[in-house]
């Protein structure tokens, strides 16, 4: 048996949520530092298209090689890269700067990610515990 | 590790947002020098913010490039007013001209205040920041626990 099947894909995917959403609050955290930096563009990293993207599996891209350490780094087809896109601006801004950062935005973005973290966090380790006792035989 | 990452990013701006809050208090207090080193009464300052990479040689940015380009917010330079002293009648003043007027420095009170405030709130929103990483931090520590 393998350890796919014993551990399913719950892990895995779980994984990559914890890790896009630790992106994903770095990402917010970047724009709440630029917020009043002139002419700085907020960025958003959108999980659901990472998600799509994972889904569709990478098999089919075939990743290049490095075969010296001082060759170029290629993270073209790594399962790691992110596109990070621009947040859409806000609509009416009364701010002369060209930032735009929307604070309340951003905010209840960074709630709401740090929230679905620790749902993603909780039930892993949820998942673990039941493992344990699986193998504890229920003692 | 991005959670160190965004620790740093706010950390960042939160002493961005210091600066900017220790400069607009020296504003506050010299709001009637009229004496400095330069000489002429004090001139008000502001900092420059700049989002920017860290990274400094061709290598790093080029990776930051291939990876992500967040960028941190630096202070770039400190720029002094340059508008013309406000001229106050004041003949008893010690740095008065020969008509008895003394440059004052060009503070607006309000100004100054409503940019404390919105200082104060964004450091604010730095710190929450900062808090919201920690708390996702220890949770993925509790993982296996």
């Amino acid at each position: 048996m393998s350890s796919n099947n014993l551990f399913s894909e719950t892990i895995s995917f779980l994984e990559r949520s914890l890790n896009l959403r630790s992106k994903r609050h770095r990402v917010l955290s970047a724009n709440i530092a630029n917020i009043d930096t002139p002419n700085y563009k907020a960025f958003d990293l959108v999980l659901e298209d990472e998600f799509t993207r994972a889904g569709q599996g990478s098999g089919n891209i075939m990743p290049l090689k490095r075969t010296h350490t001082h060759h170029l780094p290629v993270t073209g087809a790594s399962a790691d890269r992110v596109t990070l896109k621009h947040a859409k601006a806000p609509e009416f801004s009364l701010r002369g700067d060209g930032n735009t950062v929307d604070l309340d935005k951003t905010m209840g973005d960074m709630a709401e990610n740090t929230l679905l973290f620790k749902t993603a966090a909780q039930i892993i380790s949820k998942k673990f515990q039941g493992l344990k006792e699986v193998i504890k035989g229920g003692k | 590790m991005d959670f160190f990452d965004a620790l740093h990013t706010s950390a960042a701006g939160l002493s961005a947002q210091r600066l900017r809050m220790n400069l607009i208090s020296g504003n506050l207090a010299n709001a009637h020098t009229t004496r400095t080193e330069e000489g002429g009464p004090y001139r008000r300052r502001e900092p420059v913010f700049a989002a920017q990479t860290e990274n400094s040689s061709f290598g790093e940015i080029l990776s930051a490039y291939q990876t992500d380009m967040l960028p941190q917010v630096k202070v770039i330079d400190i720029v002094e007013d340059q508008s013309a002293p406000v001229l106050k009648y004041d003949p008893n003043h010690p740095d008065a001209d020969e008509r008895g007027y003394v440059g004052m420095p060009n503070i607006n009170l309000m100004e100054e205040m409503v940019n404390l405030i919105t200082a104060t709130r964004s450091y604010e929103a730095n710190v929450s920041a900062v808090k919201a990483a920690k708390e996702m931090a220890l949770k993925a520590l509790e993982i296996g626990r």
